[in-house]
């Protein structure tokens, strides 16, 4: 199996956030040979403004979460739905490392991930993830899909474990899928 | 008696002071029809990113709530706002994200109508509609879809 570094991004800034819950879990989830570490915080971005890029250039934290992108194998987002759509924070984020030159998402082999206390887990949130994903030319894969729904019967809490057996294998089976996407989209030399 | 005039708020999605969107934005006054008085939402280039935990902590920032009253105290809004990426700009999704968690949410029951620019590197500014934004923005608050965004899509402003 080849050796896999993925990048996982969390839509989420809270501290007992759901989606940081997940993407802590996913390490004890990953097929033999993948390791995943999650990306530097985007909290303290200022909002895009071209002005910016244009007179400071960019600022610092663009940059080091561009570099983590381009050094990753594959990059996992884990994201909440905020009013039928992307986090404005994390869409910013994107946004930001969008306007580098060599954007690090094109060609990236990328998963979708999102949890929610409501029924759907998240559907509205992944489609438009990947509208933007076409557009940066990044590989987006089709399928498993992990929509995480009634999250609260399925996280403990406390220790921020994922409880549910099932909700479990299917991520274990995307993970699995994600490995053998990259080594058809973006194989190693 | 002479009627009031509706009271519209013109939020800009963009924040680059040569944006074009922005110059739309500024013609608007010159072009809405007689009882239709336009004025500026207040900036929110300063918010943070949107965090439960600051808004627990600390409550809604001040930006978050002028925002909001601005909002909430116009008869209609006019959102003109270049796509990102085939998408809302971040930053106007994350003010959208601030008011959206208030009590009084500021949108409900709002009309509004979404005016997009798609940025075109010639003299002349087309305003398109974008799909996109467009349907970002009709998603992610009850606006009610208004017939006239396609008269924008044949506006040329030099």
């Amino acid at each position: 199996m080849a050796s896999l570094n993925i990048l996982t991004i969390c839509g989420s800034l809270r501290k007992g956030s759901y989606n940081a819950m997940l993407q802590r879990a996913l390490p004890g989830l990953a097929p033999e040979g993948m390791t995943l570490k999650a990306a530097p915080s985007y909290a303290e971005l200022p909002l895009y403004n071209a002005d910016i890029q244009n007179s400071t250039g960019f600022p610092a934290g663009v940059n080091v979460l561009a570099d983590a992108i381009r050094a990753a194998d594959g990059v996992i987002f884990c994201t909440p739905e905020y009013n039928f759509g992307i986090p404005g924070g994390l869409k910013n984020a994107i946004d930001w490392v969008s306007r580098l030159p060599n954007q690090p998402f094109a060609g990236k082999p990328i998963a979708l991930q999102s949890v929610s206390p409501g029924p759907l887990g998240g559907g509205r949130v992944q489609y438009d993830m990947r509208r933007s994903m076409v557009f940066l030319d990044a590989f987006t894969l089709n399928k498993p899909e992990i929509f995480i729904g009634g999250c609260a019967s399925k996280f403990d809490e406390k220790t921020g474990e994922i409880k549910d057996e099932a909700t479990r294998g299917f991520i274990k089976q995307q993970l699995a899928a994600f490995a053998s996407f990259i080594g058809q989209v973006a194989p190693k030399k | 008696m002479a009627e009031q005039p509706l009271d519209v708020l013109v939020i800009c999605g963009s924040l680059r002071k040569g944006s074009y969107n922005a110059a739309l934005a500024r013609m608007l006054p010159a072009l809405v029809p007689a009882g239709m008085s336009l004025r500026t939402a207040p900036s929110f280039a300063k918010l943070p990113i949107y965090d439960h935990d600051i808004q627990t902590a600390s409550g809604f920032p001040a930006e978050a709530n002028a925002w909001a009253d601005a909002i909430r105290s116009a008869d209609a809004l006019i959102i003109v706002t270049p796509e990102y990426n085939w998408s809302i700009p971040g930053g106007l999704k994350n003010a959208i994200d601030w008011v959206s968690r208030m009590k009084d949410q500021p949108f409900k029951g709002q009309a509004g109508r979404a005016a997009v620019g798609r940025r075109r590197y010639s003299r002349r500014i087309t305003c398109a509609i974008s799909p996109a934004a467009v349907l970002d923005l009709g998603r992610c608050h009850p606006v009610r879809p208004s017939r006239s965004d396609r008269d924008l899509r044949s506006a040329k402003v030099r």
